[in-house]
């Protein structure tokens, strides 16, 4: 949880580097596929993400499992929908959540290349291609492609490379750039 | 006027005779084909992809809720947790010789034990037992019962009760309940009876709850 909501921010707060417009707010629908080795089918979740600069985060997946991450002013908070309710989750890993916090507040205004936890490189138009500073991030992610639209500060789709035969791809669609956000939407399931 | 009442009684006495089901007849099989099918009945058969939501709760009230990944392959089993947004957490596979390769642990995870408890939870749930002798019984309350015991006096009771739901206590060598697992609200998939729930206890000191909830189950 607290991995995917660091990476999302980097990703989102980092789009001033390659688009002209600076990015306020994101959102847009993604369809999830995590594909592994061991797995005979990839596994396919659908969701739905709302950014909103400098460091609010809604991330919401609907199936198979419906679950929101929240972020918002420093907080992080995670809601499993179980029996028709959101129950809040509070036993995994918040405390190192928040040390990954603090790392993430370093970033918010800066330039992708200054971070101390990834490196990026350009590969194309279109490609960045991010890859952990320290052994102990790398272990759990091997490398990040960001596959940009032309229109800036959107994404057609990310990859996270957790090994070379696990990789999960989101594919983005319908996405809004500095569209109007409902504050409470950061801080209520 | 006596003899038409006799012939009407009689009608009705011959309609009713008519209408009163006769003994069916029944097929004769062995009792141990009967053993068979009603213990193999709370295991699947064939090559599956199983996707749940697992909520675990430690003693401790420490807890999370994770999505599992469980796919049977012949006689290997392959098993997969990972954080809600897809980052893998633990990932091993079990040979058929019993052999556990962990390809993946994060913590906490990464603990001694915690791979082969993982796997032994998975394979009570989904395998049936190797076992030097099975019996077919009733408990008490009249429920069927498969008792299933290893070499090393290992017993494992499943439990078939009527009500759609089955139950597998699994004992230690002592003969101490060392894990118990129930499954509800079975569902057919691909023409077998999967179930929507299962809880799993496991008993000790350092005891702990697996709640799972079916996501998706295919037949491979």
């Amino acid at each position: 949880m607290k991995l995917l909501g660091f990476i999302l921010l980097v990703i989102f707060s980092s789009t001033p580097l390659c688009a002209a417009q600076r990015v306020e707010s994101v959102q847009a629908d993604f369809v999830q596929e995590k594909n592994m080795a061991i797995l005979a089918r990839p596994l396919l979740s659908t969701g739905k993400f709302l950014y909103q600069a400098p460091d609010s985060l809604r991330w919401e997946y609907f199936t198979p499992l419906h679950s929101v991450l929240l972020m918002d002013n420093g907080q992080i908070r995670k809601f499993v929908k179980k029996d028709g309710q959101f129950v809040e989750e509070r036993g995994m890993g918040l405390n190192a959540m928040q040390v990954v916090m603090q790392e993430i507040t370093g970033w918010l205004d800066g330039d992708i290349t200054d971070t101390t936890t990834f490196l990026a490189k350009q590969i194309d138009a279109n490609r960045i291609v991010l890859t952990p500073r320290k052994e102990v991030l790398a272990k759990i992610i091997s490398r990040i492609e960001l596959k940009l639209l032309d229109q800036s500060g959107l994404m057609e789709s990310v990859i996270l490379y957790e090994g070379e035969d696990s990789f999960t791809k989101m594919n983005f669609s319908g996405a809004l750039l500095n569209q109007q956000i409902p504050e409470a939407s950061f801080r209520e399931p | 006027m006596r003899i038409a009442c006799l012939f009407v009684c009689c009608l009705f006495v011959s309609c009713s005779v008519a209408q009163v089901p006769s003994v069916p007849q029944l097929q004769r099989v062995s009792f141990v084909d009967t053993k068979e099918a009603i213990c193999e009945y709370a295991f699947v058969q064939g090559n599956w992809q199983f996707v749940h939501s697992v909520s675990f709760v430690m003693d401790s009230g420490y807890g999370a809720t994770l999505v599992g990944v469980t796919v049977l392959q012949g006689k290997k089993l392959k098993t997969v947790l990972m954080g809600v947004e897809g980052f893998v957490l633990f990932e091993a596979e079990q040979e058929g010789s019993g052999r556990v390769i962990v390809r993946r642990a994060m913590p906490p995870f990464d603990k001694t034990g915690f791979a082969r408890g993982l796997m032994r939870d998975v394979q009570t749930l989904f395998v049936e037992p190797e076992y030097a002798e099975r019996t077919l019984a009733e408990n008490t309350e009249g429920e069927l019962i498969c008792r299933y015991t290893a070499d090393n006096n290992q017993v494992t009771d499943v439990v078939m009760a009527q009500q759609g739901w089955n139950r597998i206590n699994l004992y230690d060598t002592q003969g101490m309940l060392q894990q118990s697992i129930t499954a509800l609200n079975y569902k057919e998939v691909t023409g077998e009876n999967i179930p929507e729930r299962i809880q799993l206890t496991t008993s000790g000191t350092q005891g702990y709850t697996l709640k799972l909830q079916l996501l998706s189950a295919e037949k491979l």
